[in-house]
C-alpha cells in the first residue's frame, strides 16, 4: 500500500495539474470515439484496443497515488493517441503514403528506401521513447530508484514490456488465426519482426534516457553523487540456492 | 580480487577457460568458424560477470551456474549431435536437439538456464544496491519480483536483438526466425518465473 504522506504528496501535485490532465483525457476521448467510428478491421480494432484498458487503469492509479509531471502525462497522451490511429487504419494499412502523395507528390517509403509499412515499427519506436520517461518517474516514486537504476531499470522494463508484448501477438494470432491472427501480428512476411520491433523500443528508450539524464546532468546539482550512491554496497542479503 | 568472504574466482575461470579453449581447438579442427560468434559472446559475458563479482560479490552459487551456462552455451552451437538424433533444421548440433521431439530444444532449455541465472542476478544487485525506506535490505516482495521478471526478460530480449545482429553479421547462424524467437522469449519467461521461486522460497545466503 502506498504510504499515507505520498499519497497527500500525491494529491497535492496532481491536483495542480488537474486541469492539463483534464484536457489531455478529453482530447483523447474524443479521439478514441472518432476512431473508433468506422475503422478499417473492427475485429483487430478490438482486439487492438484490449491492452488500453489496463493502462486506463494503470492511470487512474497514478493519478491517485503518484506524483506524476505534467511531460510524462503528455507523453503517455501522445503514445496513446498515435495508437488510436493506428488500430483505426490497422497498424500494416495505416496510409500516410497516401498522405504523403498527396502532400508533395512523392513517396515517403521510397524517400527513406523502406519496402513496407513501417508505421507500426514507428509506434514501437515511439514505445520506447515515449515512456521511458514516465516509467521512470514511477520508478523513481515507486520503488524510489536513483541514480544509474533510476536510467537502466526503465530501459530494461521498455525491453522486458516488448517482449511481453511480442509473446501476447503471437499468442492472439495463434488463438484467433486466419486473417484476424495475420493482421493483429503484422509482420508483413517480415521473420525478424520480433526483433525489429524490440530493438527498435529499446532505441527509442536509451535516447530518452539519455537526453533526461544529459538534462539532469546540467541541472541536478547532485547528479554524480546520486549516480556514486546508487552503485554503492550495502551489506547482502542474498538468497542462494 | 578476492577479499576475505568473497568467493574464489579463480577455480570457475579456470574451468570456464579449459572448456573455451577445447571448443576453439574442436572447432578449427573441424573447420567450423561459428565457435567466432559463440566466444564472441563469452568474450562480452566473462569481463562483465568479473567486473559485476569485482563490485558486488557474487555468491559461490552464481558463479558456477554462470560458468556451467557459458558450457552449455558453447557445447550448444558447436558440438556436434548423431545423425540419428532428432534435431531441427540442418545444423546437426546440441541447440537444435529435441530434448523432446517437436516440443522442447536443448536451445529452450539453455534460454531457460540463462534467463533463471540472469534474473536472480538481477535480484542480487538490487538486493545490494536498494533499501527499503527505513534503510533496510529490499525483500523478495510482490513488487521486487515482478521487477526482477522484467529485468530477467529484459535481458533475454536483449539477447534476441543481438542474435538478430548476428544474423546480419554472418551468413549461416543457425538462428531462428519468428516462430523460434517466439519459443525463445515463452523459455525466457519461464526462466524468470523459475528464478522468482528459486528467490522468494529459498534460504538466505550465510555471509
Amino acid at each position: 500500500m502506498t504510504p499515507e504522506p505520498q499519497r497527500r504528496s500525491a494529491a497535492a501535485v496532481n491536483a495542480k495539474h488537474r486541469p492539463h490532465v483534464l484536457w489531455l483525457t478529453g482530447i483523447f476521448a474524443m479521439l478514441a470515439i472518432l476512431l473508433g467510428i468506422a475503422p478499417w478491421h473492427r475485429q483487430d480494432w478490438v482486439l487492438e484496443n484490449v491492452l488500453v484498458v489496463p493502462v486506463i487503469f494503470i492511470l487512474v492509479a497514478i493519478y491517485r497515488y503518484l506524483p506524476f509531471s505534467r511531460l510524462s502525462w503528455s507523453l503517455v497522451f501522445v503514445f496513446l493517441c498515435l495508437h488510436e490511429l493506428g488500430v483505426h487504419y490497422t497498424y500494416s494499412e495505416v496510409p500516410y503514403e497516401a498522405w504523403w502523395h498527396a502532400l508533395t507528390g512523392g513517396s515517403f517509403n521510397a524517400m527513406l528506401g523502406w519496402d513496407r509499412n513501417n508505421f507500426d515499427r514507428v509506434i514501437h519506436f515511439c514505445y520506447g521513447l515515449l515512456l521511458a520517461y514516465p516509467v521512470r518517474e514511477i520508478f523513481f516514486h515507486l520503488a524510489r530508484v536513483r541514480g544509474f537504476w533510476s536510467y537502466f531499470l526503465p530501459l530494461d522494463l521498455t525491453m522486458s514490456t516488448s517482449a511481453l508484448y511480442e509473446l501476447i501477438e503471437w499468442a492472439a494470432a495463434e488463438v484467433f488465426g486466419g486473417d484476424l491472427g495475420v493482421t493483429y501480428v503484422g509482420t508483413q512476411g517480415d521473420p525478424w519482426d520480433a526483433q525489429k520491433d524490440m530493438a527498435l523500443a529499446a532505441a527509442g528508450a536509451l535516447i530518452a534516457l539519455i537526453a533526461t539524464a544529459l538534462v539532469n546532468l546540467k541541472y541536478q546539482r547532485d547528479f554524480a553523487r546520486e549516480w556514486t550512491d546508487s552503485l554503492r554496497i550495502h551489506p547482502p542479503q542474498d538468497f542462494q540456492t | 580480487m578476492n577479499s576475505p568472504g568473497r568467493p574464489v574466482l579463480k577455480p570457475v575461470l579456470l574451468f570456464t577457460g579449459l572448456y573455451l579453449a577445447l571448443a576453439v581447438c574442436g572447432a578449427v579442427i573441424r573447420g567450423n568458424r561459428e565457435f567466432i560468434l559463440y566466444i564472441g559472446v563469452m568474450l562480452v559475458v566473462i569481463p562483465a560477470i568479473c567486473f559485476v563479482h569485482r563490485r558486488y560479490p557474487l555468491t559461490r552459487g552464481l558463479l558456477w551456474a554462470f560458468s556451467i551456462w557459458g558450457l552449455m552455451h558453447m557445447a550448444g552451437g558447436l558440438m556436434p549431435i548423431p545423425d540419428a538424433w532428432s534435431r531441427e533444421g540442418s545444423h546437426a548440433v546440441l541447440y537444435n536437439w529435441w530434448l523432446i521431439p517437436k516440443r522442447f530444444k536443448f536451445d529452450q532449455l539453455t534460454h531457460i538456464c540463462g534467463i533463471t541465472i540472469t534474473t536472480w542476478l538481477v535480484w542480487h544487485l538490487l538486493n545490494y544496491s536498494l533499501r527499503s525506506p527505513g534503510g533496510a535490505p529490499v525483500r523478495p516482495t510482490p513488487g521486487i519480483l515482478t521487477l526482477c521478471v522484467a529485468a530477467g526478460m529484459g535481458f533475454g530480449a536483449f539477447n534476441e536483438v543481438v542474435e538478430f545482429t548476428a544474423t546480419r553479421l554472418f551468413a549461416d547462424t543457425n538462428v531462428g526466425g519468428y516462430v523460434n524467437t517466439g519459443w525463445d522469449l515463452v523459455a525466457n519467461f519461464a526462466g524468470a518465473l523459475i528464478a522468482v521461486l528459486f528467490i522468494r522460497w529459498g534460504k538466505p545466503a550465510q555471509h
